[in-house]
């Protein structure tokens, strides 16, 4: 039986002392499309960075695939929520996806080989965005949803068995949220998928699985959200905020929005 | 004019302004790209600790004052790892710091008799055939390093999240970028001092991030940009009997205002589709 394609146990993670998260515990098997959510500064980034291993928790351990994250190296994909690229940083589209494509560790860096077939890969990868037809473009051109699925073809080109998302859709415009949605749905098919969103409305159409965060995690592996979570997230009971009929309606329209709710089972 | 080049301290300057255009545009681009020029400018400054100590200790100037300044600027990196990346206060300890240690030095150096003004802002024309091979020497290990690591220096520069999922060694790759960025600031310095060199490491690589297509392309390009500058200030310096450092960094300051009055390379962006 392979081990899970994400697992916490008990972690807990502190930044100068002051608890970030606390007690945190799921199992993540492979396949599964996770939805993350939580209010802004809930641990959700620093959540994703303990999967990555850019964070080492206080206690507890993380497993990617059954190994410690800092040993995952190429087996993880990241996009961050927006590209941090200095205005005018020169490089061209098809060469910042076809780094992507270098072999995971320093080694293969340093080493480089086959340059054109990081660039063909690095062509597929744009051609699944949709973005083949900018491929030499500089980055720097490009709008912010533009950027975004670039910073995806970048994650993808690398053929990661777990992919995380950390807000992708959180500084693009309608238009541009609508594309990357749509390319959710892809990006599950052959990987582990962790999309980590403060908006509701981006996340419970895609997930199989679901983790409320706000320095505790309340995992449920089926895209349900129950009270318990919506006031973890919110800090909310039902009745006190407006928000709550928006909340309510989405809690009540879950069956429906899951779509992969009646194949969710094992997730 | 051509005369001139049969002198050898012309020649010894010419080949200086080789190099430093060479380490300051390769470094520029990375300082400039990665947001390092306060950086960059507290580790030249620290460098004159460096020089303090070569002479107190009675050690080779530009040797001392490299290693000391690769060790200041890896010191700075770690210790701004520690303080939970407040680079900017690490710096400033590093900027006044490097300078004071350098002047207590120098005070307790007991007749010591040295144009301290050309380690401030340099000589490039009384260069000697020592420093030149010197500089020769910590050009040929910074341009060999960068070419080594250029990817991973490059995947460090565009998102260091993502260099890390890649395997990539992060914490010991920015510790690397700084320790050139240490070796091209003193390698600059005999030719324009340490107060002086930021500029010839932004003002090039900030020209040539317009045209260039690639970060090896602005490295390219901006060493073209400083060797023109110091070319010109050279010619400034030795015709109107100005200090070098000040007239190669003077043309490059008025080169850069130059090209901000001209228009811009347009930059279309795509509408959004699908």
């Amino acid at each position: 039986m392979s081990p899970p394609a994400l697992q916490f146990e008990d972690v807990c993670f502190a930044y100068n002392g002051a608890p970030v998260l606390e007690g945190v515990s799921f199992s993540l098997p492979a396949g599964a499309l996770l939805g993350v959510l939580g209010p802004n500064g809930a641990g959700k980034t620093t959540l994703a960075r303990l999967a990555m291993g850019r964070l080492t928790p206080t206690s507890g351990r993380v497993l990617v695939a059954g190994r410690d994250p800092r040993k995952a190296a190429g087996r993880i994909g990241y996009v961050p929520q927006f590209m941090t690229l200095t205005q005018g940083f020169p490089v061209k589209v098809v060469d910042l996806v076809a780094l992507g494509a270098l072999p995971a560790g320093l080694a293969g860096w340093l080493k480089g080989g086959d340059a054109a077939g990081r660039r063909r890969r690095a062509l597929e990868a744009l051609e699944a965005v949709e973005l083949a037809d900018l491929a030499d473009r500089p980055v720097a051109e490009l709008s912010g949803g533009q950027r975004q699925r670039v910073l995806i073809a970048r994650a993808l080109v690398g053929d990661p068995e777990l992919l995380i998302l950390d807000e992708p859709t959180a500084n693009i415009d309608p238009a541009g949220k609508s594309c990357i949605v749509d390319l959710l749905d892809g990006l599950a098919e052959r990987r582990t998928v962790v999309l980590i969103s403060h908006d509701l409305t981006v996340t419970v159409p895609h997930i199989t699985a679901v983790a409320a965060v706000n320095r505790r995690v309340l995992f449920r592996p089926e895209p349900r959200l129950d009270q318990e979570m919506l006031e973890l997230i919110y800090g909310l009971h039902r009745h006190d905020c407006p928000m709550d009929s928006f909340i309510h309606h989405l809690v009540e329209r879950q069956p429906t929005l899951g779509r992969r709710h009646g194949d969710s089972a094992g997730a | 004019m051509l005369d001139l080049l049969a002198y050898p301290f012309v020649q010894r300057a010419l080949a200086a302004a080789f190099l430093v255009s060479i380490a300051c545009g390769v470094m520029g681009a990375l300082v400039v790209v990665n947001r390092m020029t306060f950086l960059a400018g507290g580790v030249a400054h620290a460098g004159y600790g460096g020089v303090g100590l070569a002479f107190f200790a009675g050690w080779p100037v530009l040797p001392t004052a490299a290693g000391f300044s690769v060790l200041a600027a890896l010191a700075a990196g770690l210790l701004s790892r520690r303080r939970d990346e407040r680079m900017d206060v690490t710096v400033g300890l590093l900027w006044a710091g490097g300078m004071a240690f350098g002047v207590l030095l120098l005070d307790l150096t007991e007749g010591y008799n040295v144009d301290l003004m050309s380690y401030l802002f340099g000589s490039i024309l009384t260069v000697g055939p020592d420093t030149l091979s010197t500089m020769a020497l910590l050009v040929a290990l910074l341009v060999g390093l960068v070419g080594l690591f250029y990817r991973p220096l490059l995947a460090l520069s565009l998102d260091r999240e993502f260099a890390h999922t890649r395997g990539l060694p992060v914490g010991a790759l920015h510790l690397l970028l700084l320790g050139l960025i240490a070796l091209a600031v003193m390698t600059a310095v005999p030719a324009i001092g340490l107060v002086l060199v930021i500029a010839l490491l932004t003002t090039p690589a900030h020209l040539a991030e317009r045209h260039a297509g690639s970060l090896a392309g602005m490295m390219v390009l901006a060493s073209l940009w400083a060797f023109a500058f110091c070319l010109i200030g050279l010619g400034l310096a030795f015709w109107l009997d100005l200090t070098s450092g000040a007239a190669i960094i003077a043309v490059a300051v008025a080169s850069v205002a130059v090209a901000e009055l001209l228009p811009r390379r347009k930059r279309i962006a795509r509408p959004e589709t699908g």
